[in-house]
């Protein structure tokens, strides 16, 4: 009697047993899906997945969770994604900042090779800004203050990210005379520009879109490589004549052994809701640019600013 | 703009954002009141919600789930001495010692009251003054951030209790705890010893279920005599009574005031408007000496300063589009989400929406009163549980609220490393309020330190010759030394007058 | 000659400061790595960590030293590194050890297991409990609230590795 109890429930429990792992990989995805967000809420990076989750949302049978784990210039969200499980419900929401600059100047225990694409959203140039009352209208102005004895204040969002490693090439190709003073976080650079604490900061453009829009600052250059429609009369680096041409990328992305049929499953939802109407108006909204990429292509375009970025920091 | 006014209140009272309010304060109560899970948790996990509504009925769920988990955070700190959130630390030093005289019922009442009232008066500034305000704050930079953070660095001093050199040694420490993580200004990692989960720093909130939750538990379990009840709760004393803030009302506005020119200052935060308000308090008390072991006057100032933080950190958000704090930041995320773009446009285009704002943090501070109320009768019997059920039950919400902060269980390594620091400084009288203020300033402090000497390439001279921190300098000076000087001056005036009777004695025995 | 036990008695606490104090700041060079100063003004990311061990170490020395000579002059400090009331540092131990041992097993026997097993401990160590409390209360933390956390907050524990 009691031998076929016990029979009848290792049955049972095997059978659950093989069912379930069977289930997690037939029809994926059948649980929601985390994506980590390396920065705190309410940020840009922050509001751009979010937004993007909502969107994939549409394409995808499970809810999408958006979770926070700042800290350490995102590093620890980063690593975090990099050792997660490869099985697709676990995904990397990132800016470059992170992934391509961070780790040439800090030890970290990932690297870029540790994660595959899904897709790149969108992406925006570096810039530099200053208050509309300062000496300097143009770029030229400011490039003319070579060989002069005026020190520069200049601040950014962070030691090692894409704006102070741009002002850093800027400052030091023009040989202007500078002080860096790093923020923590670009809203704390903004606000010191305004309130006269330093004389330029270097972001992206979206982030002082307030600033420039009450009259207070003006943008004197952007690192994308042509001139940009949202930002008219805006010259870029490079026609002015400096090789200064860098972007700061938004890409979702997951671990690096995840299953193709997986990845292709997410690739197509999320590619499907960053060329959606509603991701691109938002886009435009924070002044980013739209480029919708998908995984292999974003894979590539992160390996070679990793290299460029790394050439550039270890000089 | 009066029918931008009109407009904000017909929206505000639309019975779908009325249910808005109450739940959002419901939740943030809940939030605020468990340690580990703190208000700004509370707020990212609302804020996909709003994205489906409109951008009015998604401001009123935030706001009323800010201003609740604000004040929620006192609930924890006074019943079991563990701060729901930071901005309740100041709370925890005079509402825990009133649990333990079975006082808590009255000393949540208080910090109600305190927290509403200084809510309401924080939504007002942002109504006249948000404009305002905002230029001023932009006045602070790093050097005159420095001068604040290290005023409220040497409050230490003032709550040090008996020993000095023990409070400084605690505050060290504290100051050296801060220091872990990756260097503010040149990005190199300190004292990680090779761990990557350090990198990160040490996270404030486990440190602190740490040092005051896990801490009192193991004390706790220590006393031989753990029989009975935590402390006899005084029954009779079951209904709210609203005057009895009214003594403290000049502390109320005090610190309200203090909460909002903080909170206008993008970067500072709740915790040191409470710290401060708590330090003038006690300054100016008639008695002084009750602050640190059941003053109620302590609770007011510093819930009231934390909970004027909450719609003040919304100024220069709303105004120059630069979050005050992170839960200003995640309001951000919602209005930008909804493509609208803060700034001063914000207020000429969408003035009706601005006006939405202000009267809906109005409208939260009401209905956490309300709420408020009923909720306390509850709260306050789980003191009444006995020990052996309750001590359990909180030693696992710290642990999953440890847990949730890095979804792994190296916040609750901290956690328990920092029990057993806390347990030895209970035991050798090490007081741990200097080292919750080191803690929660101490990379404030020297973040703007040094970026100030950069910009003055290393010269000094830079904090005095600036009209704000040569202020705050002398302010700093005054309050520090001026009740030492003071107390001197009393005992010499004591023993001159004792002098002076005892010669006119003697003189009159001679003359006889 | 008085003993060394009499000098240092009631500076437990400031031994272990001073010591700590002292291994951080022999650490600092190793565990802080520079590049450079800030701009022109000197101060890099060791200057506060040394500021800040500096101080403790004399504080630290400071407290030591004049609680020696308190102790010589025959004046007893009762407040000093002394428990007044009758403590079961056993029972403190038993609980820390229970806590330790939650966090070494979690991630091989999940959430529900070992909570279970930590709850029902740590009532074992207060006392004063009936058997049907200890069984109820382990059974409440562990298993509806792992549910709850999971469904409502989307905050998941571990189920332990052991069980796939």
């Amino acid at each position: 009697m009691y031998e076929k109890l016990m029979i009848a429930s290792i049955a049972t429990a095997a059978t659950i047993a093989a069912v379930s792992m069977a289930s997690s990989q037939a029809n994926f995805p059948n649980k929601p899906i985390t994506v980590i967000v390396p920065y705190g809420a309410g940020g840009g990076t922050d509001t751009t997945g979010r937004f993007l989750a909502k969107e994939a949302e549409k394409h995808l049978s499970q809810p999408i969770a958006v979770i926070n784990r700042s800290g350490a210039s995102g590093t620890v969200g980063t690593a975090e994604a990099a050792a997660a499980a490869p099985d697709g419900y676990t995904l990397y929401f990132g800016a470059s900042d992170a992934l391509i600059t961070t780790p040439h100047s800090l030890k970290v225990p990932y690297s870029v090779d540790d994660f595959r694409g899904i897709v790149g959203v969108s992406y925006a140039p570096s810039s530099i800004a200053v208050r509309t009352d300062s000496p300097w209208e143009t770029l030229e102005d400011l490039l003319a203050e070579k060989d002069t004895d005026t020190v520069i204040d200049r601040g950014h969002s962070g030691v090692g990210g894409v704006h102070h490693t741009l002002l850093k090439t800027l400052f030091l190709e023009t040989g202007i005379k500078f002080r860096d003073i790093p923020f923590q976080g670009g809203s704390k650079a903004i606000a010191a520009l305004r309130g006269g604490h330093v004389d330029l900061i270097g972001g992206t453009p979206g982030a002082m879109l307030a600033s420039v829009d009450a009259g207070e600052t003006r943008i004197l250059a952007l690192s994308s490589p042509e001139p940009l429609d949202a930002f008219p009369g805006v010259p870029t680096f490079k026609e002015k004549g400096l090789d200064i041409v860098a972007t700061v990328e938004w890409y979702l992305l997951a671990p690096n052994d995840t299953p193709d049929e997986v990845v292709a499953i997410l690739e197509e939802a999320f590619l499907k809701a960053a060329s959606s109407d509603e991701f691109k108006a938002f886009t435009v909204t924070r002044k980013q640019e739209s480029l919708v990429r998908n995984g292999e292509e974003i894979m590539a375009k992160l390996r070679s600013d990793s290299e460029f970025f790394g050439e550039i920091i270890n000089k | 703009m009066l029918e931008n006014i009109l407009y904000a209140i017909s929206v505000v009272f639309l019975w779908q954002n009325i249910v808005l309010i109450l739940l959002g304060t419901a939740i943030g109560m809940v939030f605020g009141a468990l340690p580990g899970l703190t208000v700004t948790l509370a707020v990212t996990l609302v804020l996909p919600f709003t994205f489906d509504l409109s951008p009015e009925s998604g401001i009123v769920l935030l706001t009323g789930v800010y201003c609740a988990g604000t004040y929620a955070g006192s609930i924890s700190a006074i019943l079991i001495n563990t701060p729901g959130t930071p901005s309740s630390v100041a709370t925890a030093w005079d509402g825990f010692p009133l649990t333990r005289k079975g006082r808590s019922f009255e000393a949540l009442s208080v910090a109600l009251h305190a927290s509403v009232l200084g809510g309401l008066i924080s939504a007002v500034a942002l109504i006249f003054f948000a404009p305002m305000l905002a230029k001023a704050a932009l006045a602070f930079g790093p050097t005159e951030r420095f001068a604040l953070t290290f005023f409220g660095l040497t409050i230490i001093s003032r709550v040090s209790g008996n020993s000095l050199t023990k409070g400084l040694i605690s505050a060290l420490f504290g100051l050296l705890i801060a220091t872990v993580g990756v260097d503010p200004i040149m990005g190199v990692p300190r004292f990680s010893f090779n761990t990557f989960y350090l990198y990160g720093g040490v996270g404030m909130i486990e440190v602190f279920i740490g040092i005051f939750a896990v801490a009192e538990i193991f004390n706790q379990i220590g006393k031989r005599a753990v029989a009975g009840v935590l402390s006899k709760d005084d029954s009779r004393r079951k209904i709210i009574r609203w005057n009895a803030i009214v003594p403290h009302y000049w502390t109320v506005i005090k610190s309200s005031v203090i909460g909002i020119v903080i909170g206008v200052i993008p970067g500072t935060g709740g915790s040191i408007a409470s710290f401060i308000a708590y330090d003038e308090a006690k300054r100016s008390s008639k008695e002084p000496d009750n602050f640190g072991k059941g003053s109620l006057e302590g609770i007011a100032a510093s819930e009231s300063a934390n909970n004027g933080v909450t719609a003040a950190t919304l100024i220069p958000t709303l105004t120059l589009g630069i979050p005050g704090n992170t839960v200003a930041a995640i309001f951000l995320g919602a209005l930008l989400i909804h493509g609208l773009t803060p700034g001063p446009q914000l207020f000429e285009n969408q003035g009706g929406l601005m006006y939405t704002i202000m009267i809906s943090f109005i409208l939260a501070n009401v209905a956490m009163y309300i709420q408020g109320r009923f909720a306390l009768k509850s709260f306050d019997k789980i003191i009444n549980i006995p020990p052996g059920i309750l001590l359990p039950i909180i030693l696992t919400m710290c642990l999953i609220g440890a847990y949730t902060i890095s979804n792994s269980l190296n916040s609750v390594i901290v956690a328990l490393v920092f029990g057993c620091v806390g347990y030895a400084m209970i035991k050798f009288e090490y007081p741990t309020a200097p080292m919750v203020i080191a803690i929660i300033l101490g990379g404030m402090v020297e973040e703007s330190m040094r970026q100030s000497l950069i910009l003055s390439d290393g010269s000094a001279m830079i904090f005095l010759t600036r009209p704000i921190p040569l202020v705050f300098f002398i302010l700093t000076v005054f309050v520090t030394f001026f009740p030492v000087v003071i107390q001197q001056w009393r005992k010499w005036r004591k023993t001159a007058v004792t002098r002076n009777l005892k010669s006119f004695r003697e003189n009159s025995k001679d003359s006889e | 000659m008085p003993g060394l036990g009499l000098i240092l008695r009631g500076s437990t606490s400031s031994i272990v400061t001073l010591l700590v104090g002292l291994f951080v700041f022999l650490s600092i060079r190793d565990q802080i790595v520079v590049f450079s100063n800030d701009g022109l003004s000197g101060v890099s990311a060791r200057t506060l960590p040394y500021l800040i061990t500096s101080a403790i170490i004399l504080l630290s020395l400071l407290k030591i030293v004049s609680n020696a000579i308190g102790n010589l002059k025959g004046e007893t400090d009762s407040l000093e590194d002394g428990p007044k009331e009758a403590t079961s540092y056993l029972r403190v131990l038993l609980a820390f050890s229970a806590i330790a041992l939650w966090i070494i097993i979690l991630p091989y026997l999940g959430y529900e297991i070992s909570t279970m097993m930590l709850v029902a401990s740590v009532m074992i160590i207060i006392g004063n409990c009936r058997w049907w409390q200890i069984v109820t209360l382990s059974l409440i933390l562990s298993i509806p609230v792992k549910h709850l956390l999971a469904n409502v907050f989307r905050v998941y524990l571990p189920s332990g590795s052991v069980f796939g």
